[in-house]
């Protein structure tokens, strides 16, 4: 067994591992209870995405995807403030015209 | 293999399988933990924590170049910026939720 047929094992696993638990986490993100559960299920999926794409782009030797990952978290950290950005509107605006708050409903 | 070579696979193997194990634990915990502001804190560690483990195992891997100078400075952007999202999850529940005595104890300043 040589260092390079070692490494690519290692990376093999861990590359399938982080595909088995961020799967885990899309099926707690269709099961979870309400709106904010998904959106912590949503930040976990993107934080192992970005993870796998590091992990995946040392498996085939093709060093510059790092960059890519690097724009997937720019990009999963925009999301994340116009997710909760747009939950709090939309809430507020659902409250405001449900009428007081002793007849709504729980959110 | 060399003596370097099992240095550097040993080192990074560790780096790896840690990182690998808080990232299992986080997800465990997302699903047994009770309220959102509970899970927040295993979102929380596998951001910064398992990131970090499995890139430091990762960059130890690719040691030349200039690879290694972009997984830590991308170490460094993950640690800035995605506690400050899920304190906007939290900061979002918070508000929003009408029955929140029911879930937690709420201290008014």
């Amino acid at each position: 067994m040589s260092y390079a047929d070692a490494v690519q094992m290692l990376l093999l696993f861990a590359a399938l591992f982080l595909s088995v638990t961020a799967f885990l986490c899309l099926i707690y993100a269709i099961k979870g209870p309400k709106l904010a559960d998904r959106i912590v299920a949503t930040t976990m999926i993107c934080i192992k995405v970005i993870v796998l794409i590091v992990v995946v782009s040392a498996y085939i030797n093709e060093e510059h995807l790092v960059d890519v990952a690097f724009i997937y978290a720019m990009l999963s950290f925009l999301a994340i403030v116009v997710f909760t950005r747009f939950m709090l509107q939309f809430k507020l605006n659902k409250s405001m015209r449900a009428g007081n708050v002793s007849e709504k409903r729980a959110t | 293999m060399s003596d370097m070579d099992i240095i550097r696979f040993v080192l990074a193997a560790f780096f790896l399988l840690t990182g690998l194990f808080v990232l299992g634990v986080a997800t465990l915990g997302l699903f047994r933990l009770n309220y959102v502001l509970n899970r927040i804190h295993a979102a929380a560690k596998c951001d910064t924590l398992g990131a970090m483990l499995v890139l430091i195992g990762v960059a130890i891997l690719v040691w030349d170049g200039f690879t290694a100078i972009r997984l830590f400075l991308l170490i460094m952007f993950l640690w800035l910026t995605n506690p400050v999202a899920t304190h906007l999850i939290g900061r979002a529940e918070v508000l929003t939720n009408p029955y929140l005595e029911d879930e937690c104890e709420v201290v008014e300043l």
